[in-house]
């Protein structure tokens, strides 16, 4: 009997086939990520068509809803930096990103980063960029606490190794300030959305690494200017690199 | 020979008057009068800008589609000359600000029969000097297997001629009541509004909204 139960032990034992060790485990690739498309609009308060191009963003958001993050900047030649009498929304941060993509004219537009995009292009770019598939997801959080703004933003690789810069920016809504309209008049009681306030991490981000299937945390702080309307405030995230704009993020900044 | 040379010479230039009068996209004016091709204009009516600051010489110059089909269109601009400042152009879609001599050309835009688009340029000199541009129409076409469109005939031009010299010195005249501020190097307030004709201050330099005049 006992050999009858040891000869069925090794039957069992032998009857085991090899499996390599590249096959023991049945991966999951992480499911794709939802593309988000960043606009860069490049602005001015002196520009009378720049109101033409913050109508074509309108328009987007209202059929694209979250999906695309559109982000005002102000500078280059037709940016105000204000005067004794009128709020500019130009700095110095909007003219050196003018004058690094070397633009000619405004409103201008990077739509992804994959190069200047007149806006009268806008829809079919963004409508492009949003049928592309996002190696990452992005998920940004912004809580005010006793005047500083405590950013934190999450990265989940859904496909292969993103590298490149992340860049964090502070944006503002609802600010009423003078425009220059198409019609050659001014508007002193435009109403100025997603406006550039400042880079939180530098003029062109912090360098950012993030591979499939795995999570990556940043923190970031930031005192927000005390005329700016902290209400109003929200924070955009997004990671590029020479391949353009890889995903973006947008949350709003809420107290704690 | 001279004289059928001359006819010939003569029958060409009449065509290509012809050729401008024909296209498409004209120059006018604000009551919609076509500007003849090759005009240039003198300008010297100065308006300081109460919100900007600016000192700036606008120009009421309309481009029309005088035909009866929607035409694509732009333009070419070249500067002769800018002393200082910028010149500044916003038309058919974007603003463009430029401070230096050359050649540039628009970006183009459709124009609906019978459409008229401010040529919206102005020079904002920041001292006396002179400006000179021309502009020439053009039309676009989208050449077989390209979905872009590109300048494929030119059209009428105008020459827009700038001379700032302040007020005191007898050219340039301010055209609205424009209120504003300036002082003396001291900073002391000599006048608080600009009238149409002459200041009450005198020769000398100025700070108007910010900005140093020679007056």
């Amino acid at each position: 009997m006992n050999k009858i139960y040891l000869s069925l032990i090794l039957l069992l034992l032998t009857a085991c086939s090899y499996i390599g060790e590249e096959e023991r485990l049945i991966y999951v690739k992480p499911e794709p990520a939802e593309r988000i498309v960043l606009l860069e609009d490049f602005t001015g308060q002196r520009c009378v068509n720049c109101p033409k191009g913050t109508e074509v963003i309108e328009q987007l958001q209202e059929t694209f809803g979250d999906n695309v993050i559109a982000v005002g900047i102000h500078g280059g030649p037709l940016g105000f930096a204000g005067n004794a009498r009128y709020e500019g929304l130009a700095t110095d941060a909007g003219n050196q990103y003018y004058s690094h993509w070397g633009f000619d004219y405004q409103p201008i537009g990077l739509v992804n980063r994959h190069g200047a995009v007149n806006y009268t292009d806008w829809a079919a770019t963004v409508r492009e960029e949003l049928s592309k598939p996002a190696p990452l997801s992005l998920d940004v959080e912004a809580l005010l606490h006793e005047g500083q703004i405590n950013i934190t933003v999450t990265a989940n690789g859904t496909d292969g190794v993103v590298e490149g810069k992340l860049q964090v920016w502070l944006l503002e809504d609802a600010i009423t300030a003078l425009q220059l309209m198409p019609d050659g008049t001014a508007n002193t009681s435009y109403i100025h959305n997603h406006v550039l306030r400042a880079p939180v991490n530098g003029l062109w981000g912090e360098d950012f690494t993030v591979a499939e299937g795995k999570q990556k945390t940043i923190q970031q702080t930031f005192q927000p200017d005390a005329a700016w309307n902290t209400q109003h405030l929200s924070v955009v995230a997004f990671v590029y690199n020479n391949n353009g704009v890889q995903q973006a993020a947008k949350a709003k900044v809420t107290e704690q | 020979m001279k004289k059928n040379i001359t006819l010939l010479f003569c029958f060409l230039a009449n065509l290509a008057v012809q050729a401008q009068t024909d296209f498409p996209l004209q120059f006018v004016d604000k009551e919609g009068q076509v500007i003849p091709d090759g005009t240039v204009l003198d300008i010297t009516d100065v308006e300081i800008d109460e919100l900007f600051g600016d000192i700036q010489m606008p120009v009421n110059v309309w481009v029309k589609n005088v035909s009866t089909q929607k035409v694509q269109g732009g333009g070419v601009y070249s500067i002769q000359s800018i002393s200082n400042g910028w010149l500044q152009t916003c038309f058919p879609v974007n603003c463009m600000r430029r401070s230096n001599t050359g050649s540039y050309s628009t970006e183009s835009s459709a124009f609906a029969p019978g459409q008229s688009t401010s040529l919206q340029t102005e020079w904002l000199p920041n001292e006396e000097g002179v400006c000179v541009v021309t502009y020439q129409l053009q039309t676009y076409a989208k050449k077989a297997g390209n979905s872009k469109w590109t300048a494929d005939a030119d059209g009428p031009t105008i020459t827009l001629k700038y001379k700032y010299v302040s007020e005191a010195n007898g050219i340039s005249t301010l055209k609205s009541d424009v209120e504003c501020k300036v002082y003396d190097l001291s900073g002391r307030i000599v006048d608080s509004k600009i009238k149409n004709q002459k200041s009450k201050f005198g020769k000398g330099l100025y700070i108007i909204n910010g900005k140093k005049v020679i007056r």
